[in-house]
């Protein structure tokens, strides 16, 4: 299974992609960690598209995992994440699972030990936290 | 050459394929090909602008290009509706015309701005991932401008001729031998591959002639005054030749070798050093350059947010930058002297900023990048 997380945040997005299972994985393509797309035209938009589904097609992604986001109040996120939300829904070649911030936690508790390849950047680490649930 | 039609004055093999598409109406011939031709015409029941290729090879030979293009639906690569045999050793294939032509063409026409030069080389990359995904697993290895085309402002990979299918064992493929300027480093010398990376490198150079660089056609322009004058001395004692041709080759290989021959000094000045650096990264030697088109693909989406939409007006001979800030930009010459005028980009008459002028374009360029916060 090669599962990708992708947090939203701001107006960009930090990714980890991982392969494996839970128990023995570990990280490829490390060098596509991040994407942005600020005030986007239409263009924009299909070159970030480009770009990601390029990303599923070379890396052979199974699943995307994106955090979940609360309707309103805390992690409600802002306008362009919210943007970048809908264009990975309605593009992403492969299928979505949204991840709730509980959920990761939850798993930290019972499967710390596993997530020996957590990168220690704050913002990569929950990239990873979000692929490491679709595994 | 493409060139009106007379009909009668068609090859043979052109005519027999006008008998088998009676619904294709011709309006251009293209000969230049090194192995077929190429007619553009109206298909009067899909109701649009197709092309029939017509090509030669060895009798009863596997037919490599329409399977490929049949097996992959993509809005970058070339889309093929039809394929027949004329005889065992000529067929042809019904596929999608390109209302622009191809690169090489394109880019002698016209000067691109750097947004869209930046469009057409992702859309580039997102058709080259495509070839590469699973299950396809294919290395394009003849990726240049006269193999690409562009379709409603749209690159369209085309000619599948030199395709191979990735060793999954070994990550690889045999090198091509085609298009000894875009041959990547690794496709010279005795275990010369093509993989994935090469395809990028190919891309790599095709940024580059998109950003205003130019790659000349011509061998002999990449040779020092050096080996030209040994190249003189082998055509006094072999002629014009075989030994003549493997030493000029032998000469482009060194340069490729040693740096590439994409000379980025050659850019327009308004390029930043950023895009520089992608393209440079993009070309360079095996183990440093992109692994992938995503790769590829990710530096140059980061890099779109702050990209100064630049085109150079050949007619005039001044340098346009749109939308800077709400602004626009133009740096023209005038009595010997360069200047900067300027406007809303959303108002209509420009004003000329005295601040902003020089003796030369790059003076006007600099005193204009640090007013504004040009990257």
């Amino acid at each position: 299974m090669v599962a990708s997380g992708l947090l939203l945040k701001g107006s960009g997005i930090r990714i980890v992609t991982v392969t494996g299972t839970k128990e023995n994985h570990h990280l490829v393509a490390e060098r596509f960690h991040k994407l942005e797309m600020q005030n986007p035209t239409k263009e924009d938009v299909e070159i970030f598209v480009h770009a990601l589904k390029a990303h599923c097609s070379d890396n052979g992604v199974d699943i995307i995992c994106l955090n979940k986001r609360n309707e309103k109040g805390d992690r409600s996120g802002g306008a362009a994440t919210f943007r970048m939300e809908g264009v990975i829904l309605a593009t992403s070649p492969v299928p979505i699972k949204m991840v709730h911030p509980g959920t990761i936690a939850a798993t930290d508790r019972r499967e710390a030990a596993n997530k020996s390849k957590r990168p220690a950047t704050i913002d990569l680490g929950k990239a990873y936290d979000l692929a490491y649930e679709g595994l | 050459m493409s060139k009106k039609i007379d009909i009668a004055s068609l090859p043979e093999e052109a005519l027999q394929s006008l008998k088998a598409f009676p619904e294709f109406d011709i309006s251009s011939f293209n000969d230049s090909g090194a192995n077929g031709y190429v007619m553009l015409g109206h298909h009067k029941v899909l109701k649009k602008e197709v092309a029939i290729k017509i090509y030669f090879h060895e009798q009863d030979e596997r037919h490599q290009e329409p399977a490929i293009l049949a097996s992959i639906n993509h809005p970058n690569i070339l889309k093929v509706y039809d394929a027949r045999n004329l005889s065992p050793v000529c067929s042809f294939f019904l596929m999608q015309a390109a209302s622009d032509g191809d690169f090489f063409t394109y880019l002698s026409k016209y000067n691109l701005s750097s947004l869209y030069a930046h469009k057409l080389l992702c859309e580039l990359l997102a058709g080259i991932a495509a070839l590469h995904s699973s299950p396809n697993l294919l290395i394009h290895r003849d990726l240049k401008p006269e193999n690409l085309l562009i379709n409603n402002d749209m690159t369209i990979i085309a000619d599948f001729g030199s395709v191979r299918k990735m060793d999954e064992g070994t990550g690889k493929a045999p090198a091509s031998k085609h298009s000894i300027l875009y041959r990547p480093s690794e496709a010279f010398g005795d275990d010369a591959y093509f993989d994935f990376s090469s395809d990028v490198y190919q891309a790599g150079l095709i940024g580059y002639l998109l950003f205003g660089g130019e790659i000349s056609n011509d061998l002999l322009n990449y040779l020092t005054a050096q080996e030209r004058r040994k190249l003189k001395l082998i055509e006094k004692e072999h002629g014009v030749g075989y030994e003549a041709s493997t030493y000029v080759d032998s000469c482009i290989e060194k340069r490729i070798k040693a740096g590439g021959i994409a000379d980025f000094n050659k850019l327009p000045l308004f390029i930043p050093e950023a895009v520089k650096r992608l393209l440079r990264k993009a070309v360079c030697e095996r183990s440093r350059r992109f692994n992938s088109p995503s790769e590829f693909l990710a530096a140059l989406v980061s890099l779109r947010p702050t990209l100064p939409d630049w085109v150079f007006d050949g007619g005039s001979g001044s340098c346009i930058l749109e939308k800077w800030n709400g602004n626009d930009y133009v740096i023209y010459e005038e009595g010997g002297r360069w200047h900067t005028k300027k406007k809303k980009s959303t108002g209509s008459d420009f004003r000329k900023d005295s601040t902003l002028s020089g003796l030369t374009l790059g003076e006007a360029y600099d005193k204009l990048k640090a007013k504004v916060k040009l990257p």
